[in-house]
């Protein structure tokens, strides 16, 4: 059985199951695999890790692979506030725990820092995404008004128009140009720090899956050059399935977002056919010839057990 | 320079900033509690690591100077908010403030103690324990369940010795599974719970700071010693020595989720083996230096003042856990 952990409306989870099932697989979906109709059990010791996942009375296991989109939703209707916290909470450890437990192939087995902070900050990436060869952009984290302008104008000598202010913890950026766009980023300087970052021209996607680099559409032959670095990122980050944006700007093409859980509409028809392909091929190689290619896949990207 | 990032009033925090003073260590404090208002920062990234600088009220820290850095986050009670800032908008403010320290520290060279990463783990105790049981420590027979049948096999099996306790970051009170108990076991099909076998023995607390390691031998009759007292029992600690193996254990626990300060729970039971529990990335030594007179906070001051030499740059070596 190959499970999907997501939402019956999610698309990638209806194309990837989809895929399977056109290759004879039998699939099942779900948002939350512990709670009521399912009978869950997993025993843990130093000898053992054996789950059980029932549902009316027919195991779902052994399972062949899991795919996953959701961290363990639970319907909030009807829960107090409190109450669902805590159930969410524990709901969310003990399937980020079966999911490192289980033996099959898991796309994506998320490190307990992403799982937990999915929409981290691209900032936070700055790091692995040097230590990979990528490039990045000069960003600036300040509450003193004088910097940002300072940044501003730096950017403005080098003939860039205005700078992006993009909050830590939305995806929400605007654009500065005017005197009183200045005028409002100072004001809101008083009472929070503001991270501002270079203007970067139309974005193109990529998505990395296993071994795999697809693009949306045809990327620039500079861009491409780019795709053994994009896989060292993401074998670096443990994520067998991630979508990365990168962007031109007057310095050069620099990675402007990092998505831990890929965006289906960032891709067209084909790119989306080329995903699901290849993560169905991560999910269930099929001969023999597959399994060991994509066994070294497995291993590269993360989604193989550690 | 060391930078503490804390609220003065939290009482751990407290302690660093008097052991540091103690040590003759020069720091500076980013009060939390106030923070962003009365501080002002500039982080820069360029194809390098940040540079820039915090000024505090009568001070200014170059990043550059800095040789190690300690923050303990505050919850939103314990904040108070810039004036300007509605209620309705403060936590989305907090949020914020706190992105920017993180991805400060997550990005330093210097000592952090501790970096968000490594202390993510702690927010799934099962996850630990596949860490745990890599590690060499021994993990107590563990269910996970939603299965009100399931539950009672296993306390079957256990011999009516099981305790239950929650799996997640969320605190609870370690408790044993009662007979009077079972009706409520129909509750688990609304999520799982986590039941372990009870494991004979004392607890030993363990706090692995950089290199260094201190083990606290704990008495006490009450199967959660941090809250004997609410149950009439009584605790005592004292400093013990590890056997080898077990202590490489937990200092490389401590190095596979990049922390430089953890506290590591520990039971060694009548035979000598020895159960790990959980490993916590923000741990309140405060409580066991004062019970055991250990030198933790002089050992954390030291590493924050020394750095850490090249060749114990965990980051290099340490998983992306």
């Amino acid at each position: 059985m190959h499970l999907l952990l997501g939402d019956p409306t999610d698309s990638w989870c209806a194309s990837v199951r989809g895929g399977l099932e056109a290759r004879g697989y039998e699939t099942h979906l779900t948002a939350n695999p512990f709670e009521h109709p399912y009978h869950f059990a997993w025993r843990l010791d130093n000898h053992q890790s054996k789950s059980r996942l029932v549902l009316d009375g027919l195991s779902l296991e052994p399972l062949e692979s899991v795919f996953v989109r959701r961290t363990g939703w639970i319907d909030p209707t009807g829960w107090r506030p409190d109450d669902l916290n805590y159930v969410q909470a524990e709901t969310q450890a003990a399937l980020l725990a079966w999911l490192w437990g289980l033996e099959c192939p898991v796309v994506n087995r998320y490190p307990a820092a992403i799982w937990y902070r999915p929409q981290l900050p691209l900032l936070s990436w700055q790091s692995l995404l040097r230590g990979c060869g990528l490039p990045v952009l000069e960003q600036v984290i300040t509450s003193v008004a004088v910097e940002a302008r300072a940044f501003g104008e730096r950017l403005s000598s080098e003939g860039v128009a205005g700078a992006v202010y993009a909050p830590l913890t939305t995806d929400t950026r605007y654009l500065l140009t005017e005197e009183h766009d200045w005028e409002a980023l100072a004001a809101i300087q008083g009472c929070a720090p503001v991270c501002l970052t270079y203007p970067h021209g139309p974005v193109q996607f990529a998505c990395v899956v296993g071994e795999r680099v697809i693009w949306q559409g045809a990327a620039t032959s500079e861009m491409v050059k780019l795709a053994p670095l994009l896989r060292r990122f993401a074998n670096a980050a443990q994520l067998a399935f991630v979508e990365l944006a990168l962007g031109a700007t007057s310095r050069g093409i620099g990675v402007i977002a990092i998505e831990t859980h890929p965006n289906y509409d960032h891709f067209g028809e084909t790119a989306r056919r080329d995903i699901v392909e290849a993560l169905v091929h991560l999910l269930a190689p099929p001969t023999d010839w597959t399994r060991q290619h994509a066994s070294s896949a497995l291993e590269f990207s993360g989604a193989g057990r550690p | 320079m060391i930078l503490v990032c804390g609220g003065i009033a939290d009482s751990v925090t407290e302690l660093v900033c008097a052991r540091l003073e103690d040590c003759g260590y020069p720091y500076r404090l980013l009060d939390l509690g106030v923070y962003p208002v009365g501080y002002q920062i500039k982080w820069h990234w360029q194809s390098s690591g940040p540079s820039g600088y915090i000024t505090g009220p009568d001070w200014r820290l170059d990043l550059e100077e800095l040789t190690g850095v300690y923050v303990r986050y505050l919850e939103a009670d314990c904040r108070i908010p810039p004036p300007q800032i509605t209620r309705e908008s403060r936590s989305a403010m907090n949020a914020e403030y706190d992105a920017g320290l993180m991805v400060l520290l997550e990005d330093l060279s210097c000592a952090v103690v501790n970096r968000l990463g490594g202390g993510a783990s702690n927010h799934s105790k099962l996850y630990q324990a596949l860490l745990v049981r890599q590690s060499g420590l021994l993990t107590p027979p563990t269910l996970v369940t939603n299965d009100p049948a399931e539950a009672k096999r296993f306390y079957q099996e256990s011999e009516s010795e099981v305790i239950y306790k929650s799996l997640s970051g969320v605190r609870s009170i370690v408790r044993r599974v009662r007979q009077e108990q079972f009706a409520r076991l129909s509750l688990l099909r609304y999520g799982p719970a986590q039941f372990q076998a009870f494991i004979p023995g004392d607890n030993v607390r363990v706090h692995t700071v950089g290199d260094q390691l201190f083990a606290t031998h704990i008495r006490s009759e009450a199967v959660d010693y941090r809250y004997a007292s609410q149950d009439g029992h009584a605790v005592h600690m004292e400093p013990t020595e590890l056997p080898a193996s077990v202590a490489a254990a937990c200092l490389g626990l401590a190095r596979q989720l990049d922390l430089l300060l953890t506290g590591i729970d520990l039971k060694v039971t009548p035979n000598g083996e020895y159960y790990c529990f959980e490993v916590n990335p923000a741990p309140g030594f405060l409580y066991y230096e004062q019970n055991s007179r250990q030198p933790i906070s002089t050992a954390l001051a030291d590493l924050l003042y020394g750095g850490m030499s090249p060749d114990k740059q965990w980051r290099q070596g340490a998983a992306h856990a």
